[in-house]
């Protein structure tokens, strides 16, 4: 009964990382870059959230992670206007140092505590196993929004130009599309559904001005695990994370569950699971 | 030159002084070509001669210089997307289309650019042009025979209601039976007054259709001339240049 | 032709020697400025191998101050709990990075670069936890203390100044060198086509693969001096954002020059000496960090900026000593 506990608790928490894989696996299969960033537009989603309290908190903290993806994507833009053939790791260590800004920003601002937004309160227990409202909240939001964000790239046309943008930007500049206003729009998008997971993540384990890179590591390594990455493969694999660091921290000695994010990542990416393709600057 | 054709008498498309490059490497340069209305013009030449970087430069994918007028505007300088919408199509080398979407969708991007009104028009119009279409929509056009992709890639953009369709090797890679159902579907184009550029190495497909052909080698236009020239004119040019 | 060769051998190595006696001079007059150019030349032993391998082989790692701290814990434990002396640890010290390297090398090379970095950086936050998690080894989050200074050099300044400016002339050496030799340039072939340098005979794995090894091991060096310098190790001490920073430097500087790496590090410690606050410095550097990248991706000290970098490193402004990233002992 106790590991159905732990798996399921897992499988909840999972549910803020499958957020966050899913943030960083749109922007990345549109642009190809991996915004390391994205844990810190959660962190700061978070904190923003218990600084202006309930209930419109949350609604400013996952503004406010928006317009901190929204940067990051002005930066993309110009970047990309200056070169269009430069090497886009470069753009990727713009958002590790963006991390730095946006660490540092959060810790001028609100200090060095880890912070919680009030939680759905309650909890209950089905055959013995001890389970909370929050979990099951986080849970079902995130899914919603999965099977929103799904519905919303397979019908409407927003979706399809997206789609499209991503198999190929010259392709789609060729057909009309305004491919960098798009990859623009995802990085918005990317940093919204990275602040509704910040706000789940306050309401649950609580967010700190550091959190940021960890979530990202977390987040990175469940859009990879399941070796194809898509927008639903993703956010299952940030179930599994979930699953995998709850089962971690209940059977493993106190602390090594912090390794199983990046030693998943080692793993994934060394064995070759993960098509090249994704790792390409596809990008003329 | 001939300004009869298709019944207007205005060109589609008019290059002035165009120019390739990539970085330092000029590709090609000074090339003046224009193309009315309903006429096919092919644009030939030996391997890197510099007709797939002038395409480049015409669409906005390779930086150009020179101008490139349609109905009267001038393109150089504007962005790809910018391009399209202006009505200058193109159906790049591979073809352009989006593999994994259905052949459904790849017509509906297409059609976003004709005005909304004549969209659903547009699609079918184009899409009965080519009797496999109606029957595979929802099939992924990347499943679909290299000859069927490349007359996909073609009703895609005549979905769009272009008044330029550039064609970089739409023959390449594909069988000669295939080439000469292509050729036919070019030549019915004809009526709907788009004005063609065609690269092509293949010389039946550039004899069956082209109006008139423009041969280019190492980046400048060499040659020009009405279909009547071309067998010549080609032959030697091949030689000549090889 | 030949003179032209050994020229561009030496001269960045001379740069550097102007550098280090600049700075040597500039101390003996204001002891603090040791501290700072003791730093530069720990991070530039750090940057200097990166700049080799991503600059010349295209493989990007963000693994340097990891290696680096297993070098450092490495002789920490050797030292304090095994008592061996530092010379003996220094060989397990340069050799566990190193073999350690060399071992994971082979399938994390042939990865494309941004996988590398994300494998990379994930190395570094393992080692990490292991540090944090293997309390008997390494004292857990409150690390090592009592190293003992360094026989000899011990905790003067200047003598700390010369032992690690001298490991970068060396290495700044051998990397001129390396460039110029013919394995160098079939690796330059490497970046810019991989298949091709195959098909031309050369081992790219395995040049790849010592190269990895080589700047690990070099990285463990700099944290076996590290250690002995600071006279303590704690798995704060050398963290992640070190290897990231390490990288920066390498790309901010010039990846595609010996001098780059050195001019990297050095702004690098110069920016978080100068710039005002702990808190708000992040920042102020990120988005520095961000308009360089952005702006002048090639780095600093790139073909056409090098007449402009030759004045300017040669002569490095002086340092205020304030709290900062810094080498001073605990």
């Amino acid at each position: 009964m106790a590991f159905v506990e732990f798996g399921l608790n897992g499988i909840f928490l999972g549910a803020v990382f499958g957020l966050l894989a899913l943030a960083i696996a749109v922007v990345w299969m549109t642009t190809d870059v991996v915004d390391v960033a994205t844990g810190s537009y959660a962190a700061a989603a978070g904190m923003v959230a218990v600084w202006a309290g309930p209930p419109w908190g949350a609604l400013l903290g996952i503004l406010a992670a928006t317009a901190l993806s929204g940067t990051m994507g002005v930066i993309f833009l110009i970047f990309r206007r200056l070169g269009a053939t430069r090497d886009t790791i470069l753009i990727v260590l713009c958002t590790i140092a963006y991390t730095f800004v946006i660490e540092s920003a959060l810790q001028s601002v609100f200090g060095t505590d880890n912070r919680f937004f009030p939680s759905v309160p309650g909890a209950f227990d089905v055959a013995g196993v001890f389970l909370t409202f929050q979990g099951v909240f986080a849970f079902l939001l995130a899914v919603v929004l999965l099977a929103g964000l799904l519905a919303a790239l397979r019908w409407s046309p927003a979706g399809l130009l997206m789609r499209a943008s991503a198999i190929s930007a010259k392709s789609a500049s060729l057909t009309g599309i305004p491919v960098r206003r798009v990859q623009f729009v995802v990085f918005l998008l990317g940093g919204a559904i990275a602040g509704v997971a910040g706000v789940l993540a306050s309401m649950s384990i609580g967010v700190s001005y550091s959190s940021g890179f960890a979530l990202s590591i977390v987040a990175f390594s469940g859009a990879v695990v399941l070796g194809r990455v898509t927008v639903s493969l993703a956010f299952t694999g940030g179930l599994l994370i979930g699953l995998a660091i709850a089962l971690g921290q209940a059977y493993l000695p106190q602390g090594w569950d912090a390794a199983t994010a990046p030693i998943l990542i080692v793993a994934v990416l060394c064995s070759g699971l993960v098509s090249r393709d994704m790792f390409h600057g596809a990008r003329p | 030159m001939s300004i009869e054709a298709g019944g207007s008498t205005r060109p589609s498309l008019i290059c002035r002084e165009v120019g390739a490059r990539y970085g330092l490497l000029e590709a090609c340069r000074n090339i003046s070509l224009q193309v009315d209305p309903g006429e096919i013009v092919a644009l030939i030449g030996p391997n890197g001669a510099g007709k797939t970087s002038l395409i480049g430069a015409l669409n906005g994918t390779v930086a150009g210089s020179g101008e490139v007028l349609l109905n009267g505007n001038n393109l150089m300088g504007m962005a790809t997307h910018r391009r399209s919408r202006a009505g200058l199509a193109t159906v790049p080398e591979g073809r352009g289309l989006f593999p994994t979407l259905t052949i459904g969708e790849n017509l509906a991007l297409g059609a976003r650019l004709a005005p909304s009104t004549e969209r659903a028009a547009a699609i079918e119009e184009a899409a009965g042009r080519f009797g496999f279409i109606r029957e595979r929509w929802n099939t992924a056009a990347g499943s679909l025979s290299g000859g069927e992709q490349q007359m996909v890639a073609v009703a895609k953009c005549l979905a769009g209601r272009p008044t330029v369709l550039l064609l970089d090797e739409p023959s390449q890679g594909l069988a000669p039976i295939i080439v000469g159902e292509l050729a036919e579907a070019l030549n019915g184009l004809r009526t709907t007054g788009i004005a063609i550029l065609l690269v092509e190495q293949n010389q039946t497909l550039v004899s069956i259709t082209a109006d008139r052909f423009v041969l280019l080698a190492a980046g400048q236009v060499v040659s020009q001339g009405g279909r009547a020239e071309l067998a010549d004119r080609e032959r030697m040019a091949m030689a000549y240049f090889k | 032709m030949t003179r032209s060769v050994r020229l561009s051998r030496i001269s960045p190595v001379l740069i550097i020697l102007g550098i280090a006696i600049t700075l040597a001079i500039a101390g003996e007059v204001r002891p603090s400025i040791y501290a700072t150019s003791v730093t530069i030349g720990f991070f530039s032993l750090l940057a200097l191998p990166l700049g080799l391998l991503y600059g010349q082989g295209g493989a990007i790692s963000l693994a340097q101050g990891g290696f680096a701290a297993v070098g450092a814990f490495t002789t920490a434990i050797l030292t304090v709990k095994f008592g061996w002396s530092p010379f003996a640890s220094l060989v397990v010290s340069v050799g566990l990075p190193a073999i350690l390297a060399f071992v994971i090398a082979r399938p994390l090379l042939r990865l494309p670069e941004l996988s590398l970095a994300l494998v990379t950086i994930s190395l570094v936050m393992i080692f990490k936890v292991v540090f944090e998690r293997a309390e008997r080894l390494t004292g857990g989050y409150n690390g090592i203390t009592g190293i003992a200074p360094l026989p000899i050099i011990g905790v003067e300044r200047s003598y700390a100044h010369w032992t690690v400016w001298t490991a970068v002339l060396i290495v700044a050496y051998c990397y001129a060198s390396y460039v110029e030799s013919g394995r160098g340039r079939a690796l330059n072939a490497i970046r810019v086509d991989r298949l091709l340098a195959e098909s031309t005979g050369t081992n790219v794995a395995l040049e790849l693969s010592s190269l990895f090894s080589l700047s690990a091991g070099i990285a463990g060096f700099a944290g076996w001096f590290y250690a002995h310098y600071i006279g303590f190790m704690a798995p704060d001490s050398l963290d992640p954002t070190l290897s990231a920073n390490i990288l920066f430097m390498v790309v901010l500087g010039g990846r595609k020059s010996v001098l780059g790496p050195i001019v990297g590090a050095s702004l690098f410690t110069l920016a978080s000496d100068l710039l005002p606050g702990t808190v708000t410095q992040g920042m102020i550097f990120g988005s520095l960090l961000i308009v360089i990248l952005v702006f002048f991706p090639d780095g600093i000290v790139s073909p056409g900026m090098m007449r402009w970098t030759r004045r300017r490193a040669t002569t490095i402004p002086e340092a205020k000593n304030t709290p900062g990233v810094r080498l001073e002992r605990a």
